[in-house]
């Protein structure tokens, strides 16, 4: 055989069997495509949103008293005594920056610039001496009777208290933890990995399986073991990066004036940081069925785990109530705000307690992993796990294939028009997934979607659950309100979609029925029916929930739409039909499209008590629906 | 000593596959119990329930009047568990192995008793070396010791000698007539015909998930009209066959 013909036959030998390597398709395709929308689709969101608050948040500032009568109460300040400075760190907490009193006609506005909210400050504290400036050239003019020389008018001065290593560290603390999560995750892969399926391979688990220790024991001791070794390769970096930072005072400017109190919070958030990533490395090791697939896995999970921390990299983007929530995301930016010394200590509470409680659903998680027979016996491949009826993960792919359509061409196609857009998004990128995954799997459609007629008795149910489910989404909606408010950017897109040039049935069929086929289709048809082989119904159902919130694209959306897309699930599960799922969906998008449509809601508000009472008419009825969801298979 | 009563195990197929149907069998005390079947037979299925590291859907096990669901730390206690890899840990030497498991299992003066099994299995020489660098036979020696580190009246082997040159293999089935001599009640798998017949006062004949026969070997001699165990395995299975079963 020739170079040429044995080049010819290994390259597409070699091709053939790597593409049927569902991690080489994920590291190649999927989440270099997913990757870039979901880190930007992300921080714009976040960034949108942070600056929405920040807009309305009333500010501590503090002025001369012949400034006090020009604030007004659009500026949103609220006055308090004292003066930003850098000798007063506990005012500094407070104000956000200050207005100094005339010297020779010359104003001091100080503030820190390493602080979103400070910089905000300023910017009203700037229109605030506008004002004042003018008022006092007006007075002046008025008492001489004269113009005002340039000489008389009063000037400002801007100071930024920030040192150049709050900068320097703030600027730092935009990657610092990208590389933290990268190193403390890197630092515990091996562990992991060879703890959990290396020792599987070995023999060695089912030994110390085998032995009369407890077994939460044993896991919480391997668990332990990854999370040390997390801990102390992200200690062992900050060591190296204060030291390093340290050794840069002979360059003052560059020098980063690292503190113990940042040194020790960075310190502190590492705990939780090894907890969360741990957590993950030790779901991964348990379920790659051998090392090497192990291994494969680790990459792409680490990429999934470090995303959370590129909001960092977003300057405006700061700690805040909402934000301390988010796992890994919460770290990142709390540890850039440790670095430029704007730390506050309310977000960073919860940030704490957040890690903590995730940290401990983690360890649940990860205890129950111990009673499972995949762990110690290790679960099977691919192939093997859909011949034993395992399709969990081919739900997971007919998801992200579907996201990836959506995000790419269903935007494109809603932006070019909207509603051939929209007809063109549920036809072909929703039911079209939700018909091609079974068939390209060779399972039949119909009882996997539950494609059967329901009972009267659910139809009624159906009714009246579709009719009050506005309620849920509205008060969800009104739930989470505070923490995170709907944009008005999206309302008024809204407004657009509702207000199209086209009469009330064609509304409805675009944005009621269609979605109500399409979307059931693909989320309670699918996806739920490939889930069933997998998941317990309630986990079931809060996945699919989770599912169907995020593919709606928009951060404000995912908890009201997951409620819904949770109700929905619960529907199929009991009625055993698509169809009241259905039902429920296009009745919900259909009197939402048509209440907006006619203009019978606007400014109407509608009591609290009525939407509660409504909800629980919804809840009410998906739980009447049926009769008690049968046990599922397991495989 | 182990009382196995109509022990299920299903896996789940797009059609569900029985992999145990209802199995049930006695060891004794002195007794060397022989589950013999082809690979697939669900001979390391059963053994994986009695050790605990699955869960029968149906039925029961009892080791040392221990059931395996209900009190599973006390049953495995009473259990030396040898699976068919040897399931040593490369970088500990022998004797810090021995010492591991010893603690593990609650043993009083563990570092005594791993030192009273260096001596009895001779692995004195090569006690500090790490286990990556013995030879296959010294590992098999130190994973007996492992498995009788705390002493436990019962002995569940997965096809043992799997694996093994006629030596070592030689040295293992050694072993299992010591230990039923002590006293213990030896539970192993086999898919050798030979050991079954040299070691074992009881077979069971485990065919697609179920018990076909269960006696000695004269029992099953008796049952079969043939004398080599070989022969009467396949009488069995025929017979089952024709059986529709």
């Amino acid at each position: 055989m020739t170079p040429g013909s044995a080049f010819r036959v290994v390259f597409s030998g070699d091709l053939r069997v790597h593409l049927r390597d569902p991690v080489t398709i994920l590291m190649m395709v999927v989440l270099p495509v997913l990757l870039f929308p979901a880190v930007i689709f992300g921080g714009q969101a976040l960034q949108s949103q942070q600056q929405g608050r920040l807009e309305t948040e009333v500010l501590a500032v503090s002025v001369p008293d012949a400034a006090l009568r020009y604030i007004d109460d659009s500026d949103a300040l609220r006055v308090t005594r004292g003066a930003l400075s850098n000798d007063a760190p506990d005012e500094v907490d407070q104000l956000q920056a200050s207005l100094s009193e005339p010297i020779d006609g010359v104003v001091t506005l100080s503030y820190r610039g390493t602080g979103a909210r400070s910089k905000q400050a300023r910017n009203r504290l700037r229109s605030v001496f506008e004002r004042w400036r003018d008022g006092d050239q007006a007075h002046r003019f008025e008492a001489a009777g004269r113009p005002v020389t340039p000489g008389e008018v009063l000037a400002v001065q801007i100071e930024d208290l920030a040192t150049a290593g709050d900068r320097a560290g703030q600027s730092l603390g935009r990657y610092l933890p990208l590389v933290l999560v990268f190193l403390v995750m890197g630092g515990g892969t091996y562990t992991a990995l060879d703890l959990f399926t290396g020792e599987r391979e070995r023999g060695t688990l089912e030994t110390l399986l085998t032995t009369s220790a407890d077994r939460r024991g044993i896991l919480l001791a391997k668990y332990g073991l990854v999370v040390l070794f997390c801990f102390a390769t992200g200690l062992c970096a900050l060591a190296s990066f204060a030291v390093t930072a340290r050794l840069g005072i002979a360059d003052v400017e560059q020098a980063v004036d690292l503190s113990p109190t940042a040194l020790g919070v960075m310190a502190v958030l590492l705990v939780p940081l090894a907890l969360q990533l741990a957590a993950l490395l030790v779901a991964t090791a348990s379920y790659a069925p051998d090392f090497k697939t192990g291994q494969n896995m680790a990459l792409p999970v680490l990429l999934v785990a470090a995303a959370p921390a590129a909001v960092a990299a977003a300057p405006t983007i700061e700690l805040s109530y909402a934000l301390a929530l988010v796992p890994i995301a919460n770290v990142a930016v709390a540890s850039r705000a440790a670095l430029g010394g704007t730390v506050e200590a309310g977000p960073l509470l919860v940030c704490l307690v957040a890690t903590g409680v995730h940290a401990g659903i983690a360890l649940a998680g990860a205890s129950r992993l111990m009673g499972r027979e995949q762990v110690v016996l290790g679960s099977a491949s691919a192939g093997d796990r859909r011949a034993r009826g395992n399709y969990a993960g081919d739900a997971l792919w007919t998801f992200l294939c579907a996201l990836l359509a959506l995000w790419f061409l269903g935007q494109t196609a809603q932006h070019l028009h909207l509603a051939r857009g929209m007809a063109f998004t549920q036809l072909a990128l929703m039911a079209g997934p939700a018909l091609l995954a079974p068939m390209a799997l060779g399972l039949p459609i119909r009882p996997l979607l539950s494609l059967r007629r329901p009972a009267w008795s659910d139809v009624a149910l159906a009714l009246i659950a579709g009719v009050t489910a506005p309620c849920i989404g509205q008060l969800v909606a009104a739930a989470q309100d505070p923490l995170l408010p709907t944009p008005t950017r999206f309302l008024e897109a809204m407004e657009d979609a509702i207000l199209l040039d086209l009469p009330l049935p064609a509304l409805l069929l675009l944005f009621a029925v269609l979605p109500a086929i399409c979307e059931e289709l693909l989320f309670r048809g699918t996806i739920q029916g490939l889930l069933r082989s997998r998941l317990a119904p309630l986990a079931r159902v809060l996945v699919v929930g989770l599912l169907f919130g995020l593919v709606h694209l928009s951060l404000t959306r995912i908890l009201p739409t997951g409620v819904l897309g949770i109700l929905f699930a619960v529907a199929v599960l009991r009625s055993r039909s698509l169809g009241t799922a259905m039902l429920m969906h296009g009745l919900n998008n259909g009197l939402l499209i048509a209440a907006g449509h006619s203009g019978a809601l606007d400014d109407v508000d509608v009591p609290l008590l009525v939407l509660l009472a409504g909800g629980a008419v919804c809840v009410g009825a998906v739980a009447a629906m049926g009769r008690l969801p049968r046990a599922p298979r397991r495989g | 000593m182990i009382e196995v009563d109509r022990l299920v195990k299903r896996f789940y197929t797009p059609q569900e596959v029985v992999a145990v149907d209802r199995v049930s069998f006695r060891c004794e005390p002195g007794q060397v119990f022989g589950l013999l079947g082809p690979n697939g037979a669900g001979k390391t299925t059963t053994l994986r329930m009695l050790v605990t590291l699955l869960t029968p859907d149906e039925g029961s096990v009892r080791l040392a009047g221990h059931d395996v669901t209900t009190d599973p730390a006390r049953a495995r206690a009473a259990v030396g568990y040898l699976a068919t890899t040897t399931g040593l840990y490369g970088r500990l030497t022998p004797r810090e192995l021995l010492r591991y498991f010893g603690r593990l299992q609650g043993v009083e003066a563990p570092d005594e008793r791993a030192e009273a099994l260096l001596e009895r299995f001779d692995i004195g020489s090569f006690a500090d070396r790490p286990c990556e660098r013995l030879s296959t036979g010294m590992k098999q020696k130190v994973s007996i010791a492992r498995a009788l580190v705390h002493e436990p009246p019962i002995l569940i082997l997965d096809e043992p000698t799997n694996g093994l040159d006629v030596l070592v293999a030689q040295t293992l089935l050694a072993f299992i007539e010591e230990a039923r001599d002590e006293g213990r009640c030896v539970l192993f798998s086999t898919h050798i015909m030979s050991e079954a017949e040299r070691l074992c006062d009881r077979i069971a004949i485990l065919h697609a998930g179920r018990i076909l026969a269960n006696g000695t070997l004269e029992e099953l001699r008796e049952q079969t009209s043939e004398h080599y165990l070989e022969r009467i395995f396949v009488r069995f299975v025929e017979q089952s066959q024709a059986d529709g079963r």
